[in-house]
């Protein structure tokens, strides 16, 4: 295995992990809004947020492109702030995973937060808990399987992020050449030794983490039988 | 210190509705009675907010300070956390995963907001749940769980007590301790409380007057000793009957006749009602749990259950 | 307890190692002579070696990024960083000087493609006009939507004036390197093969090629690989000397044994 494959793994492992941490605080809120709201935005909402599992990546990929370019109004803001492109540089394919991969981290979250009985958040506000008190000292702590299910999931799901990337990241090393986007450079340049070694690794990695999540949701059902 | 309560409005339920306009003075304690699905839950749950569709009417004193907590058209005004209300739940839920200690400690962190929470040791010691604290909930009997329920409520520091048959899952001699000392600490705290029970004997240790409640309505309201029921209520009422509290008149041991007066003016059975006609009535033991069938009874043998 | 130790242990770690890596990002960010190069991905391998050249005499740093031609200039227009693009044609070059891209007076061409017809088990002598006894579907060419070789193999094809039906069914594949894969694999019995290819893959010994099966097209329209330098590069001393090293005679050695021919006059 070259540096630049090195590179580019730990790249896709910098890319995950920031969109992990980075999207445990942002679906947190948006999950229990969707367990709580009786808005009639909700399904609107609802559907938005689980777009990513539907659309081709490609097609959330090039609105990126459009809305991110340096000549778009919001891409522009960015360059005039940062001096950089949103485009082909990390900072766009982290915002872009965290679109990608939101469903990933709402859902699991979600389903935690509905398996807490309303019982439990009554007691919790007869107790003199605000709805924010009951969501941090009640709800978070009974969805920990929750949180753990979901940044597996959206852990390996950013580092299986091919299309998206491939659209509005390209394949610069150490900036957006993630482990996808090399795999793809070595079928293209005949190095299938190379992009062997490095398919089977994702294969494997991807298997342990759904093993992982499929044991983690399955010891949830013993606890509520117990 | 005056304390009052309001409620009056109407929660429509599919299959059932609760419709009811009380007018509580609170300085005494007040108990709850009446058959299973009569609403006494429902009425705790709508006066501490725990009902979002309540589009009613509640209205507190405490502590000579009147406060609107809900009224119609406007919903629920004051959250149920800004309440302070403490609701022992009939099913005590406990927070699971956690030990009795920590379910403690959760009340009294947040009461300390209120003010400093003091007695928390002899309290648990009086309620018998010292030798409990670093168990899990779950692991805990029925009664356990019920103790540890109220110790949780009473150490938030409520400044209204709510109570759904707090101590139904406990034996007698657990029973008269939690009296005992609910009693004390309502006498202490000068803590406004509605108690629900389906026993009338428990009510009568506690609470000096009571409401009865059956079919989602206030059907009676008075001392604890002049409103009774009939300790088999559901088998009358399945048979189409309509309980109400009456009260005694007189009582002729030697002619063995009894004189009740029914308290209660709108009713429609009372109309149907002439000289003559028989009713079912069972006098409960003692002599003033008291109620009666206004409709011709269908069977005796029913009276004999208990 | 030994558990959490543990734990702490390995996250302090983790950590230290996340720091160092930032560490060594700054540092590398701050380093000024270090440039980005976007080739045309049949020019993927020669860059390499040219930057592996020019990082030996420099203390410049090169980062090569293949693509083809036209994804790297759409690319570009999207905001990627490059700081010069070597492109398979003159074209792209010519319409991002034009677009305030890159600098006008920095297009160069710099080789000149091979084209030629790879055709294992084909007829003993072989020619274009051979072709149209194939059924569809069996000859492969790089897309002429976006790559040069493609564009140049489409030339020969309609000056042959092939059928349009037949024109239908030829294989497209996203870049020329990728031509040489999909005959080499037998996904497709002819291709429509680039020079640097044919000698890319025969170096990495995945593909074995006899003479009689490759045939250097003579009539083919040139195709001529330009370069420019992004406005963005005017001042990059990395980016300045790649231009100035591309006509030393080390570098056009590799051009030549990578199998381009050398621009008669380098504009």
């Amino acid at each position: 295995m070259t540096t630049s494959d090195l590179q580019a793994i730990w790249l896709t492992a910098l890319l995950a992990g920031t969109t992990t941490v980075l999207l445990v605080p942002l679906a947190t809120p948006l999950a229990w809004w969707l367990v709580r709201s009786t808005s009639s935005a909700r399904p609107v909402v609802e559907a938005a947020v689980a777009l990513p599992l539907v659309l081709p990546p490609t097609v959330l990929g090039f609105y990126l492109l459009v809305i991110l370019n340096p000549t778009a109004p919001v891409g522009a803001f960015w360059v005039s702030i940062t001096g950089q492109s949103l485009t082909f540089s990390f900072s766009g394919l982290v915002l872009a995973s965290i679109l990608y991969s939101l469903p990933f981290m709402v859902q699991p979250l979600a389903t935690a937060f509905r398996s807490v009985p309303q019982e439990m958040l009554e007691a919790a506000s007869t107790l003199g808990a605000s709805p924010r008190d009951e969501l941090i000292s009640v709800v978070l702590p009974a969805a920990r399987r929750g949180f753990l299910t979901g940044s597996v999931l959206t852990f390996a799901h950013t580092v299986g992020e091919f299309g998206v990337v491939l659209m509005m990241g390209g394949n610069i090393p150490g900036e957006t050449r993630v482990l996808s986007i090399a795999i793809y450079e070595h079928v293209e340049t005949l190095n299938y030794e190379s992009a062997h070694a490095m398919a089977l690794g994702l294969l494997v990695f991807s298997f342990v983490s759904l093993w992982a999540v499929y044991c983690l949701t399955s010891q949830r059902v013993e606890v509520v039988r117990g | 210190m005056s304390a009052r309560l309001l409620v009056d409005g109407r929660l429509a339920r599919s299959g059932s509705s609760i419709d009811v306009s009380v007018d509580l003075d609170l300085s005494n304690p007040i108990g709850v009675s009446g058959p299973t699905g009569a609403g006494k839950t429902t009425l705790l749950r709508m006066i501490a907010g725990l009902e979002p569709d309540f589009g009613g009417r509640v209205e507190v004193t405490l502590d000579g300070q009147q406060e609107i907590w809900s009224e119609p058209s406007r919903g629920n005004l004051v959250p149920v956390h800004r309440r302070h209300v403490g609701f022992v739940f009939q099913d005590s839920r406990l927070f699971p995963g956690r030990t009795v200690q920590a379910n403690l400690d959760y009340a009294i962190q947040r009461a300390r907001a209120v003010g400093p929470v003091q007695d928390v040791d002899s309290m648990i010691r009086a309620l018998k749940i010292e030798s409990l604290l670093n168990q899990p909930a779950e692991l805990l009997s029925g009664g356990e769980r019920q103790r540890v329920a109220i110790a949780r409520t009473l150490l938030s520091k409520p400044k209204l007590l709510l109570m759904d048959e707090p101590m139904a899952a406990n034996d007698n001699a657990h029973r008269d301790a939690l009296i005992a000392y609910l009693s004390d600490w309502l006498e202490k705290h000068k803590i406004p409380m509605i108690y629900v029970s389906h026993s009338f004997a428990e009510l009568r240790r506690i609470v000096p007057q009571c409401l009865v409640m059956a079919r989602g309505r206030v059907v009676a309201q008075g001392g604890a000793a002049e409103v009774s029921i009939l300790s088999n209520e559901t088998a009358v009422e399945d048979a189409g009957g309509f309980f109400h509290a009456a009260t005694v008149l007189s009582a002729d041991t030697v002619k063995g006749v009894l004189t009740v007066q029914v308290s209660l003016e709108e009713t429609d059975s009372l109309k149907r009602m002439a000289a003559g006609d028989r009713v079912g009535f069972r006098v409960g033991e003692p002599a003033s749990d008291f109620g009666a069938l206004l409709q011709p009874e269908p069977n005796e043998n029913e009276r004999e259950s208990d | 307890m030994l558990m959490t130790q543990r734990k702490s242990i390995l996250w302090s770690r983790w950590l230290q190692t996340l720091l160092a890596t930032l560490l060594v990002l700054v540092a590398a960010n701050t380093n000024a002579a270090e440039a980005r190069i976007a080739v045309a991905s049949n020019f993927r391998d020669t860059a390499l070696a040219i930057a592996e050249q020019l990082e030996a005499k420099s203390p410049h740093r090169y980062q090569i990024i293949a693509g083809s031609t036209g994804k790297l200039a759409s690319q570009i227009v999207n905001g990627a960083p490059f700081d010069i693009l070597m492109a398979a044609d003159q074209r792209r070059p010519y319409e991002l000087a034009s677009l305030g891209l890159a600098t006008p007076d920095s297009v160069m061409t710099y080789a000149m493609g091979e084209l030629g017809l790879w055709w294992p088990k084909g007829p003993d002598v072989l020619k274009v006009e051979k072709l149209a006894e194939l059924p569809p579907g069996q000859v492969c060419i790089a897309n002429p939507a976006f790559a040069p070789y493609g564009d140049a193999a489409m030339a020969v094809l309609s000056a042959k004036s092939m059928d349009m039906d037949w024109l239908d069914g030829l294989i497209r594949v996203d870049n020329v390197n990728l031509v040489t894969a999909w005959v080499a694999a037998g996904q497709a019995q002819v291709g429509f093969v680039a020079r640097s290819a044919m000698i890319a893959a025969q170096r990495k010994g995945e593909t074995q090629v006899s003479s009689d099966e490759l045939v250097w097209l003579e009539d083919h329209p040139p195709i001529a690989q330009a370069m420019v330098v992004m406005t963005r590069a005017a001042n990059n001393p990395a980016a300045a000397f790649w231009v100035r090293q591309l006509s030393m005679e080390s570098i056009q050695i590799l051009l030549e044994r990578d199998g381009y021919r050398i621009p008669q006059v380098i504009q």
